[in-house]
């Protein structure tokens, strides 16, 4: 997809990868006897580009620039819901933040991955159960990362769960469908 | 995102998208739902292209088209229909094109 040029989305990653050191570094600051855990975090974008700067020929394929940026604006999501629960400027109970956040995120990637299912399509057959396939996942994905946002936190699993669940029944359905009625043409070998 | 705004933002490229959800068509079939030259129709199914909303395979002479859209894309489409949304600068251009482009669309 043409969203962005080169340069764009480089600057977009670098921005990422300078957030997930900052969140990291503030959570260092707020819980140092888990420092452990945020250090290897921080360091992984800068280590990926520098690794990539040392060995590779050819400049980062933007296909893996874009997938640094996913990863690391999982990764502030996920480390600011812990530094925010810390702070407690918000009355949760301990844990509902990252829950939240985990949700979120999950429901965020099935979105991310189900958008592009459509542009998969090789011939007219295919287009319609890909766009229909799409569609129900990336609603589904979008239900999930809703409901963790707004549900109450004992009904969310339950409800998000649901969502997506539903989605990847009519998703099967469909596509069952469509092999059945495949065998079943004249024209199937 | 800015080239699949600009590519939604004419109705001319939204129709052209619609009528291709029908299933893939030649550059002729589409150019001749339109009552434009045939060089602004190029320069539309490069818009179109340069945008990754339509794939377009060259079968001897003809060129087809086939829709290529996300989702995301396909709602943007709805709602531009929806809406009716469109660019002053888009609406009614002629734009300019090669004598490369419009020889190659005239197959």
């Amino acid at each position: 997809m043409t969203y962005a040029s080169a340069a764009t989305t480089t600057r977009a990653a670098m921005a990422v990868a300078a957030l997930t050191m900052l969140i990291g570094g503030w959570l260092c600051w707020l819980l140092p006897e888990r420092s452990w855990a945020w250090l290897p975090v921080m360091a992984a974008m800068p280590l990926v580009w520098l690794i990539h700067r040392q060995f590779a020929a050819a400049p980062m394929p933007r296909s893996m620039i874009n997938a640094l940026t996913g990863a690391g604006l999982m990764l502030s999501l996920a480390m600011l819901a812990v530094a925010l629960e810390q702070l407690a400027w918000f009355s949760v109970e301990p844990g509902e933040l990252s829950k939240r956040a985990f949700g979120v995120i999950i429901g965020g990637l099935v979105v991310a991955y189900a958008n592009v299912i459509p542009k998969q399509a090789t011939s007219a057959r295919r287009a319609g159960l890909l766009r229909f396939c799409g569609w129900m996942l990336v609603l589904g994905g979008l239900a999930y990362a809703v409901v963790w946002l707004l549900a109450p936190l004992p009904w969310a699993q339950v409800l998000a769960m649901a969502a997506l669940l539903t989605a990847v029944v009519l998703v099967a359905a469909r596509v069952l469908w469509s092999v059945r009625s495949n065998s079943n043409s004249p024209t199937a070998s | 995102m800015s080239t699949v705004f600009k590519a939604l933002a004419d109705p001319t490229r939204r129709k052209v998208l619609q009528l291709l959800r029908a299933g893939p068509l030649s550059a002729g079939e589409l150019a001749a739902h339109f009552d434009v030259s045939k060089p602004t129709m190029s320069a539309h199914f490069a818009v179109l292209r340069e945008a990754e909303l339509v794939d377009s395979i060259k079968q001897g002479t003809t060129v087809i088209y086939r829709l290529k859209l996300s989702v995301l894309e396909d709602a943007l489409l709805g709602f531009a229909q929806l809406f009716g949304i469109s660019t002053q600068a888009d609406d009614g251009m002629d734009p300019p094109t090669t004598a490369t482009d419009e020889a190659k669309e005239n197959t």
